[in-house]
């Protein structure tokens, strides 16, 4: 699948397209972040993009792991980590699951740990550095510095191309 | 007169130019991004920026065998693209570049040609031939 769409990533003929709202994105009006952290790697994400945050019981995994019963209804699970390839089977008794906010459906992810919510203000935004992006573009476009280590943001704009 | 940083890297000797070489100093923690391409094994954030480092076996060509540690210093090489580290097993040394001399060589993977110094020769890398 094309990496400079993530949309694509997570279409599949059996789930529900998930798509972000186009305008949900970090900006001075989304004033916190959710921190996140899988495949070791940090992310932040609007939390206006995180309905809920459920622990690992609250949760029911599907028959085969796509989908989720989250409050009686069958939501896609997104393997985030897989295409943007993560070393998988991290999730431990820290792991957490996001359920998103989505324009047609809500989707889960897993994550392995969550760091915490946080006041936008606390980041530092850069662009990915344009060496990076030589060989192709990268499936996110922005990092955050926190603590004086890169976070991915997770980009609500790509997410939303390719609708 | 020109100077040459010449610095080791997984056991392979190389020497770069230093007019090329922004800034030399101890390796801060190196994080992994996803799906970053080779020859990067990440970023370091050096005064509130996130600079890519080179792998450690970027450098293909050269004898390379396996550290007996972690590489101790990264040299922050300025390109037209941004910045960029290449990691250094220890301080590099720097000579004037008319201490030794520079013969062409083939086959280097990339290295322009050969920095003889003291009997060593050291491939001899422009900074934009590393992420070539």
């Amino acid at each position: 699948m094309p990496r400079d769409s993530l949309l694509a990533v997570f279409q599949t003929r059996r789930l529900a397209v998930f798509a972000l709202p186009r305008d949900a994105y970090v900006t001075a009006s989304s004033p916190k972040v959710l921190i996140f952290r899988l495949g070791g790697i940090g992310f932040a994400i609007p939390i206006d993009l995180v309905e809920e945050v459920c622990a690992e019981g609250e949760v029911c995994a599907g028959r085969e792991g796509r989908e989720l019963a989250y409050r009686g209804v069958r939501i896609p699970r997104l393997d985030f980590g897989g295409q943007l390839g993560l070393p998988a089977g991290g999730i431990g008794a820290e792991g957490a699951w996001l359920i998103l906010r989505g324009t047609e459906a809500p989707a889960a992810l897993q994550v392995e740990r969550i760091e915490g919510v946080f006041s936008q203000a606390l980041l530092e935004y850069h662009p990915v550095p344009a060496i990076l992006t030589l060989a192709g573009p990268l499936p996110y476009r922005q990092l955050a510095l926190w603590r004086e280590q890169p976070l991915v943001l997770c980009d609500v704009a790509a997410l939303g191309e390719g609708l | 007169m020109p100077k040459v940083a010449l610095f080791q890297l997984c056991g392979g000797k190389h020497a770069l130019p230093l007019a090329g070489v922004d800034r030399i100093l101890p390796l801060p923690p190196v994080f992994p991004l996803p799906l970053l391409p080779e020859p990067f094994a990440g970023v370091f954030i050096h005064q509130g920026r996130p600079i890519p480092v080179l792998a450690p076996d970027s450098l293909g060509g050269a004898a390379v065998s396996q550290p007996a540690a972690p590489p101790a210093y990264v040299i922050v090489c300025t390109t037209e693209f941004g910045p960029v580290g290449l990691p250094a097993d220890r301080m590099p040394r720097i000579v004037e570049q008319g201490a030794g001399h520079r013969v062409a060589a083939e086959h280097l993977g990339g290295a322009i040609d050969i920095f003889q110094f003291q009997g060593e020769r050291y491939p001899f890398w422009r900074p934009e031939t590393l992420i070539a």
